[in-house]
């Protein structure tokens, strides 16, 4: 691990994080990540980037603590069956959407 | 949103950053589905998640520092993701569920265990 990659991935993992703060949603940063992380697949492009961009950006973005936070949430309102649902809907909504983002960006090239 | 604001987030951002490089480069071994590293990264997040709610901290900073720095940069959910579409490309179904199974049960598993350890440990 070089010095130009730490601090390329350190810049990039500030912007996702200020991003994520600004738009405050677990919902909308989840699919947006999932998204641009289907993009970012389809490409070739090289383990330099590709490392930076869904290692440092996807990867600080979305947060897997936000989506444990929310089941938790309606865990204490007791809503069991709800949660169940919207486990499995967040979820196969993101695949679906990492899915279109993959078609995307092959159909562009 | 003032400056001590922004470098709280700075600050954890930084160490979520580097521990989860660490154990993406480091650890490579072998349980139940075949092993991948955000596994092991959710896992210990949520466990962290688990404490950081049962000491409901009020301190704004503190929120900062370690719920949407440490803990935002660190967990990854679009690896999570990433490793599920890859299962089904390669058309691997059976793992695909054992692998999203063990993801959740674990992670709620640790963060429950997180809590009451907490709980107990706090009265």
């Amino acid at each position: 691990m070089n010095k130009r990659f730490f601090i390329i991935i350190l810049l990039v993992a500030y912007l996702a994080t200020f991003l994520r703060f600004y738009l405050n949603n677990n919902f909308i940063v989840s699919i947006i990540g999932s998204f641009l992380c289907g993009v970012v697949i389809s490409r070739k492009i090289s383990n330099f980037k590709r490392e930076i961009l869904l290692s440092g950006f996807c990867s600080c973005f979305t947060s897997f603590t936000g989506f444990v936070h929310i089941l938790y949430q309606l865990i204490l309102q007791g809503f069991y069956l709800k949660l169940f649902f919207y486990l499995n809907f967040i979820v196969i909504l993101n695949l679906i959407i990492m899915y279109i983002g993959f078609l995307l960006s092959r159909k562009m090239t | 949103m003032d400056l001590y604001a922004v470098i709280f987030i700075l600050v954890g951002s930084t160490f979520g950053l580097i521990l989860r490089l660490f154990i993406k480069h480091n650890f490579k071994t072998k349980i139940l589905s075949y092993f991948h590293d955000s596994l092991i990264v959710n896992v210990l997040a949520s466990l962290f998640l688990g404490i950081f709610v049962a000491l409901s901290p009020t301190n704004k900073n503190l929120i900062l520092l370690f719920s949407i720095g440490f803990l935002g940069c660190f967990s990854t959910f679009s690896s999570f993701i990433y490793k599920l579409f890859n299962l089904i490309q390669k058309r691997k179904y059976i793992n695909l569920l054992i692998y999203y199974i063990e993801v959740l049960v674990l992670s709620f598993l640790f963060f429950w265990f997180g809590y009451f350890i907490t709980v107990i440990f706090k009265n």
